[in-house]
């Protein structure tokens, strides 16, 4: 792939978004061992209670997922790597979007489940990429921007991988658990595209807000489904 | 209404622009001290209550805001700020559900509450529920800072449609803030909601949402009682008892009506009707 080299005078910037892009495969391939296989993300929960049961309630299960916690998610991402592009010296503040998104997850469910998918995907991070230094175990939206700045990548990338794996992780649970046709199943994920890309540019476009402006915004059942999952036995998955 | 009062000033057609206050302190031999009560039709403030403090209370005062007009309605812009100094405890009720309705004015109808509870303090704002009927575009924020020993109870309920009517759309935005310990120290985030209902928010109706749910709502205790692993979380019919990581809990609520999610709403972390892992 000699042509795509960056050290090649005159194909610079098409050979960076070139790595860029190939760069973010890597990061939003579901086979990247992050730990997200072990999270439905609140559908193992909701198809024991019954309200999602085939493919047409897995879209409107992940069309609310990605328009409250997705959008939450999207905007901290792009915070994340925004508040560590300049490499100022000054403290970026990961603290305070952690903080943040702690008061933002009201479910103690789903700030442990966050926390341990975050601390995954930066052991994973950081193997691969020259990761920042910032807490262990973030939430997993702090981890993904720390991780996506490690790796070169945009705000606007942090956003959109947010946004992707806010739909992408339930989905393949709701196939695992209810044995749905993985082909419905895509073409679904493939339709919401459209609104996964809608919400990265929301959450791209919030990221240079103050922390405490950044959005909030609350699916009410998925809280208490994480809570619900607890009392779910046996689990197939951690959250 | 039989009128504005003066200083309710008309910014459109038939938007209304109204500033509203409480101030309570605590005043000599026990008694809360209600230094300012502030009315702006349709904002209408009347203190129904006071108590002397006791070997075991708090001095307390209860204010009721009284709708003096309809609505809100589209372009309303209506304020209300509260203040609470140390060692005394504010309760605002309402004496009926606020019904946001729509109207000709440009945009949303608005409702801010602001609140600054002190060291000591506490606040009991439980209102009745806040109707948004159908084609209504209603925003409400509540924007709470509690000082380090503060007390808050916080209920929010949210009626989509009156009785058999669509939904209209509501923007709530929910901050809460708690102060460190120590001067210099910088508030904290405690909870962080922005609830965004209507006919047209993508997957409301789904299982990640609100499902069919008619009626939603929440109710927030914070104060330093609640700092540490205070109450276990757990799960009822249509609701969650949740502990934040800051110091407080939230009961989060889904009902058909709104009898329902206020009995929901009630359950104390002590109440058998939360089931535990």
């Amino acid at each position: 792939m000699t042509e795509l080299s960056p050290d090649r005078p005159g194909l610079g910037a098409a050979a960076e978004s070139a790595a860029r892009r190939a760069t973010l495969l890597v990061l939003a391939d579901g086979r990247m061992p992050t730990g997200g296989h072990a999270h439905s993300g609140g559908v193992e929960a909701a198809v024991v209670e019954g309200s999602l049961a085939d493919v047409s309630d897995l879209e409107r299960f992940l069309l609310g997922r990605l328009h409250t916690a997705g959008v939450v998610a999207a905007a901290f991402a792009a915070a994340t790597c925004l508040a560590l592009a300049g490499d100022t010296g000054a403290d970026p503040g990961i603290a305070e979007l952690d903080a943040e998104l702690d008061a933002r997850t009201p479910s103690p469910a789903a700030r442990a489940a966050s926390r341990a998918q975050g601390r995954t995907l930066l052991r994973t991070g950081r193997a691969a990429w020259p990761v920042p230094p910032g807490p262990r175990a973030p939430h997993h939206p702090i981890a993904l921007g720390m991780v996506c700045a490690g790796a070169g990548l945009a705000p606007a990338d942090a956003a959109l991988t947010a946004a992707h794996l806010t739909v992408t992780g339930p989905s393949t649970a709701a196939t695992r658990l209810l044995g749905l046709d993985p082909i419905a199943v895509t073409a679904v994920t493939a339709r919401l595209a459209g609104d996964v890309a809608g919400v990265a540019r929301a959450g791209e476009r919030a990221a240079g807000l103050p922390p405490r402006d950044l959005p909030a915004h609350t699916g009410i059942r998925l809280e208490h489904l994480a809570e619900r999952h607890r009392l779910a036995s046996p689990r197939m998955f951690t959250s | 209404m039989t009128s504005l009062s003066p200083a309710a000033h008309r910014t459109g057609r038939t938007a209304i622009r109204a500033r509203a206050a409480i101030q309570v302190d605590l005043g000599p031999q026990g008694l809360p001290r209600v230094s300012d009560l502030r009315s702006e039709v349709p904002i209408v403030l009347r203190l129904t209550a006071t108590q002397r403090a006791t070997a075991t209370d708090q001095a307390a005062a209860t204010v009721h805001l009284v709708g003096a007009a309809a609505g809100p309605l589209a372009g309303d812009d209506l304020r209300l700020d509260i203040a609470v100094g140390g060692g005394v405890r504010l309760l605002v009720r309402s004496v009926a559900a606020m019904v946001a309705l729509p109207g000709w004015g440009p945009g949303p109808s608005r409702f801010a509450v602001s609140a600054e509870v002190a060291d000591g303090g506490a606040l009991e704002f439980a209102p009745e529920p806040t109707v948004v009927a159908a084609g209504a575009d209603h925003a409400s924020t509540i924007d709470v800072r509690l000082g380090a020993t503060a007390r808050l109870l916080l209920r929010e309920e949210i009626l989509l449609g009156r009785f058999g009517e669509a939904p209209g759309s509501f923007h709530g935005t929910l901050r809460v803030d708690v102060s460190g310990a120590g001067p210099a120290a910088t508030p904290a985030p405690l909870l962080r909601q922005d609830l965004v209902l209507g006919p047209d928010v993508p997957g409301m109706r789904g299982p990640a949402h609100l499902g069919a749910a008619r009626a939603v709502g929440s109710l927030l205790v914070a104060g330093p009682e609640q700092a540490g692993p205070a109450v276990d979380a757990g799960v009822a019919d249509g609701a969650a008892l949740l502990p934040l990581a800051g110091p407080g809990y939230l009961v989060s609520a889904i009902a058909d009506d709104a009898v329902s999610l206020r009995r929901r709403l009630l359950a104390g972390p002590a109440d058998p009707v939360w089931r535990r892992a």
